[in-house]
């Protein structure tokens, strides 16, 4: 299979092709006019992917939006379902129960109730003759429905077996971690919207915060990248530096594993440190070839070869 | 039967290249409503879907973000949907490819009904960025865009995810949930189809006419 024009095509984007698989796709480039113009098109798309001002900014639109979109749809909640088998489990119990007690209502009224059950209170038994059960179900119909539901809901509380209670589901956080989460949450939004409205040195501080406070959180790993591009547009390229690396050595094949990269370049750049950059730009071509910044940084070698 | 409904997590399958999914477990945080899982979770994945909704729509066009954003919402709302075809990435990265689609046919059904044909080599000419790079085969990618609006939905598919996306068939045949032979059909159907359009396009021909006497011989 990896050896057809289309997997060839593919792999060779990638920059994931050895010589001899280079050379058979080659071959294919050569006999066909369809396969040159497929994969020069291709190739053409690839070019065209680069970097472009105002991204970062378009995708914290986007997901600004998005998140604003999401909050305002009513959520299907598993709570939802929980309740209904909730209020499947009481319907039954307390139908259950309801024929237990026309069972009775039915023996008493044929005289067939020869003694109360041994465990019914002597009271009870006193003021609950046959003829008072008969009656029961009529009085309930009669009550208010609110009042009918508070009563089975007592009543299901001590009627539903332990098994029938919801388990809440497998909680993937202890509430402290679950505070912890809220807390690195909040910070990361608030930082977010400091540096929106352009106030760097606000966002700067709410993320050494947010790092400082909870460093195993999934926002700490995020706000590297941020911290490195707000250091980065600040001059503090060493600051960059250290918060892209932190990023890349926590997620080396993170989701934005290839921006690290192409920032750390940049940063190594502002130092002045240009082999470093350029090592930087290699391994982002190598490891990412398809990535958004991959034909940036190609660009960028070409420009820098002698 | 609770954990079923309400907490259930399927067992993470490994990718198709052996390699771990890096947002298979924020998925499935952002599934169990981690408002904070969300939020990295977009902050991900936002990044490609402009990436997408620009190959697809081409760079200078006015509804990329709102393709991105539209996508991003179905991504989240579909994420029960993933059953571990592929990467979630992949699936996100579909869900984008489909979403511009649409907006694409939407734009070709609007320029039929003002009677603009739907080639149009002017267009074409204006989405180019350098009339020397077109004149040396540079102007494809906006004619395989403009495939995109014609040829049926599902070779579309397939020549958006492996030809603009760079996906491998088998890439794209999880992703469409079709058998690799039927998707090998159907790049083989796009492809004959980019050639007719591109020997239609009186300036490429011109171009590739050397090319075709190479693959005469």
């Amino acid at each position: 299979m990896s050896d057809t024009f289309d997997e060839l095509s593919a792999r060779a984007r990638r920059g994931e092709l050895p010589r001899p698989e280079q050379q058979r796709l080659d071959t294919f480039l050569k006999a066909s006019f369809e396969a040159r113009v497929w994969h020069e098109a291709g190739r053409e798309l690839d070019a065209e992917d680069s970097v472009r001002p105002g991204d970062h900014a378009a995708v914290e639109r986007v997901m600004k939006r998005t998140l604003t979109a999401l909050s305002s749809k009513p959520r299907r909640s598993r709570r939802k379902w929980v309740v209904l088998l909730v209020a499947a489990a009481l319907f039954g119990v307390s139908a259950a129960a309801a024929s237990v007690q026309g069972v009775r209502w039915w023996r008493a009224a044929r005289g067939l109730v020869v003694s109360a059950p041994a465990a019914q209170p002597q009271a009870q038994a006193k003021t609950a003759p046959p003829v008072a059960q008969l009656a029961a179900p009529r009085r309930v119909d009669a009550v208010p429905v609110e009042v009918a539901a508070e009563a089975v809901t007592d009543a299901a509380a001590t009627l539903v077996p332990s098994a029938l209670v919801p388990v809440p589901a497998v909680t993937r956080a202890s509430p402290a971690n679950k505070t912890d989460s809220a807390g690195a949450a909040a910070l990361f939004s608030e930082a977010a919207l400091a540096r929106r409205e352009g106030n760097a040195e606000r966002a700067i501080a709410l993320l050494d915060s947010l790092q400082q406070r909870f460093p195993g959180s999934r926002e700490a790993r995020s706000s590297d990248m941020t911290l490195g591009s707000l250091h980065l547009q600040r001059g503090a390229a060493a600051a960059a530096l250290e918060h892209f690396g932190r990023y890349l050595r926590a997620a080396p094949r993170g989701g934005l594993a290839s921006e690290a990269l192409w920032g750390e370049a940049q940063a190594l750049a502002a130092l002045g440190r240009r082999a470093e950059a350029d090592a930087r730009l290699r391994r982002l071509v190598e490891r990412f070839p398809g990535s958004a910044y991959a034909a940036a940084a190609r660009v960028k070698l070409e420009l820098a070869a002698p | 039967m609770l954990r079923l409904i309400s907490g259930y997590r399927r067992s993470d399958p490994p990718p198709p290249d052996g390699r771990r999914d890096e947002l298979l477990e924020l998925a499935h945080a952002v599934q169990a409503g981690d408002r904070a899982a969300l939020r990295t979770f977009l902050a991900q994945v936002v990044p490609h879907l402009l990436r997408v909704a620009r190959r697809v729509l081409g760079p200078q066009h006015s509804d990329v973000e709102d393709v991105a954003y539209e996508a991003a919402y179905a991504v989240v709302e579909g994420l029960s949907r993933f059953r571990g075809e592929g990467t979630v990435l992949h699936f996100a990265c579909r869900v984008a490819v489909l979403t511009a689609m649409n907006v694409r046919r939407r734009d070709a059904a609007q320029k039929r009904a003002r009677g603009v044909a739907g080639c149009d080599p002017d267009s074409v000419q204006a989405e180019a960025r350098d009339p020397e790079e077109q004149a040396v085969l540079g102007a494809l990618a906006p004619v395989v865009r403009e495939l995109l609006d014609t040829l049926p939905e599902p070779l579309a598919e397939a020549l958006a995810l492996h030809n603009m996306l760079g996906y491998t068939v088998q890439e794209v045949a999880e992703q469409s949930g079709a058998p690799v032979e039927t998707v090998r059909s159907r790049l083989r159907l796009a492809k004959q189809a980019l050639r007719k359009r591109v020997l239609g396009h009186p300036r490429l021909r011109e171009v590739a006419e050397p090319l075709l006497r190479e693959e005469a011989r």
